[in-house]
């Protein structure tokens, strides 16, 4: 399977390249494009969404999309808002879900070719408290959310950082490196079914979203 | 390290205090005393070369004449300050005081000296050098062949160091090669990470020579104690400003960066959005510029009033700045 990434930096790309083999139990192949960066926040992912499915769609060249979106300080995602009419519009994953697939109905169907399996994952608060999973047990969905309630998040975004990268700085080497070997721990310590279980709704749906790929298509 | 630069009636900056990190990066627009501030730093070791009718504001000029001044203040364990004087008539004074008597003014003397601006101008950047024994990368006839020789002979890790930094901020090349043009004197290539072929200096764009000059300044063995850089995203493209921002905290932050020297404290200027992307989990490095008619002054980014609020939406701390809402954008005609 040909998968392409669309994520917050080519740090962020090794690392959610690794978590998709793990989950899907196979090894991936990098699609022969620009990596896509989304970089300058939510809003951009929404504005150059289409622009990336549709060269995934009409470039012949990717089987899959990978997405994650960091929630930063907005709604998580719930499994309540899977149900039908039940998206929630300040959910980041339910509002870019439904972006996806206005676009994806959008285009020309293509002979003797699958529209592009997408999945798209929301990493709460960021995709460094994914790779904290298995080290920190304060790190999670629900903690996050009972903190968010009373207006005192357990952690910030750079005390995430700091405990993934072990520095408030860092170069781009390193990060990378950091994430990669964050990411595989988590599969070949076969931590995946931990991760889901503290980001049952951000993780989740992602890591659902990569196994219906293995489903065949519906007629 | 300095706290704080404040100006009184120098150029736009009338009344205006500027507050210092290890890092400091100002954003504004043009005009609103972003390159007055590293001007002023520049004069601070050569102020006798300036008169009153080249550093005072255009009102005070024109009217009552008032002093000119320029005061640094450094924090622990200096606790020092340094006020320079421009009156309408006679010299520039320089005058230095200190809560724990003087302990430490020799020393800051002799770090003042050292000070260095850059403004890189790509066109000197690439020209075959006579070679000298001085191994820093000037800030007034900046030489990369030059520099970039003594470096490979004298500290030939470092120099390999910049290599492998040259190769991840620039893919396509892989090392830097030197011609000899004529006797005494060195130019240098880059080859290509592809093919091996040499690009000669003087035929690499813009861009890539001031991405070069960049690592130089970055990987000095023995840096200035500050450095003032003029727009270092300039000529970059945005994808690569990540690797920008991480040489120039390479200066300022070196424990995190595996370099066992002293910081170098670093004020950067800039006008570009996805640049300040860069600084968003760090905003307490960013100084706004903002001018209101012939006075500019500058805010720190943290003491916004609903910054929490603002970057809590969709967009970045770049797309936000651009909107106007933090200030520093030109004023409407």
């Amino acid at each position: 399977m040909k998968l392409a990434v669309y994520s917050e930096s080519s740090a962020d790309e090794a690392a959610v390249r690794i978590l998709v083999d793990g989950i899907l139990g196979e090894k991936t192949e990098v699609v022969k494009l620009p990596n896509f960066e989304t970089k300058r926040g939510f809003g951009s992912v929404l504005t150059n969404i289409s622009a990336v499915l549709q060269e995934l769609h009409y470039g012949f060249e990717a089987d899959a999309l990978a997405v994650i979106l960091d929630s930063d300080r907005t709604p998580i995602h719930r499994k309540a808002h899977d149900e039908p009419g039940q998206a929630d519009p300040k959910c980041r994953l339910c509002c870019l879900r439904e972006t996806v697939k206005d676009i994806q109905g959008q285009l020309t169907p293509m002979p003797n070719r699958q529209p592009v399996k997408t999945a798209i994952g929301l990493a709460v608060p960021q995709i460094e408290a994914w790779l904290l999973c298995g080290k920190d047990r304060g790190v999670g969905e629900a903690s996050w959310l009972v903190g968010s309630k009373s207006r005192k998040p357990p952690y910030t975004s750079g005390s995430l950082k700091k405990a993934v990268y072990g520095k408030e700085r860092y170069s781009l080497a390193e990060e990378t490196r950091c994430m990669v070997a964050e990411a595989e721990r988590l599969v070949d310590r076969c931590l995946l079914d931990l991760e889901q279980h503290w980001f049952p709704d951000g993780f989740g749906a992602f890591a659902q979203d990569i196994r219906r790929w293995k489903e065949p298509p519906s007629a | 390290m300095i706290e704080s630069i404040e100006f009184k009636n120098f150029k736009v900056l009338k009344d205006a205090k500027l507050s210092l990190g290890p890092f400091t990066l100002i954003v504004g627009a043009n005009g609103s005393g972003k390159s007055t501030a590293l001007q002023a730093i520049r004069m601070v070791r050569e102020f006798n070369q300036y008169s009153y009718s080249m550093v005072a504001h255009v009102e005070a000029f024109a009217e009552t004449k008032p002093a000119v001044e320029v005061g640094l203040q450094w924090g622990s364990p200096y606790n020092l300050f340094l006020k320079i004087k421009w009156e309408s008539s006679g010299i520039p004074t320089p005058t230095w005081g200190s809560e724990n008597g003087t302990p430490f003014m020799v020393k800051a003397q002799a770090e003042c000296n050292r000070f260095r601006v850059y403004a890189l101008d790509p066109r000197s950047l690439p020209q075959p050098v006579q070679l000298t024994p001085n191994l820093e990368f000037s800030a007034e006839e900046p030489s990369l062949a030059g520099f970039l020789d003594r470096l490979r002979d004298s500290e030939p890790e470092r120099f390999e160091a910049l290599n492998e930094e040259l190769g991840r901020l620039l893919p396509e090349f892989d090392r830097i090669l030197f011609e000899t043009p004529k006797a005494g004197h060195r130019s240098f290539s880059l080859r290509t990470r592809n093919g091996h072929h040499r690009i000669p200096a003087i035929d690499l764009s813009q861009g890539t020579l001031l991405a070069l000059a960049l690592l130089a300044i970055a990987y000095q063995p023995s840096p200035p104690p500050l450095i003032g850089l003029e727009e270092p995203d300039r000529g970059i493209h945005p994808r690569l400003l990540r690797q920008v921002r991480d040489a120039l905290y390479r200066l300022s932050y070196p424990d995190s960066f595996g370099e066992s020297r002293e910081p170098v404290q670093v004020i950067a200027t800039t006008q570009s959005p996805y640049f300040l992307d860069e600084f968003s989990d760090h905003p307490e490095e960013i100084v706004i510029a903002e001018k209101t008619g012939l006075e500019a002054k500058f805010s720190r980014l943290m003491d916004h009033p609903h910054l929490e609020e603002i970057l809590e939406g969709t967009s970045s701390l770049g797309e936000v700045w651009y909107t106007g809402v933090l200030g520093g954008v030109p004023a409407r005609s």
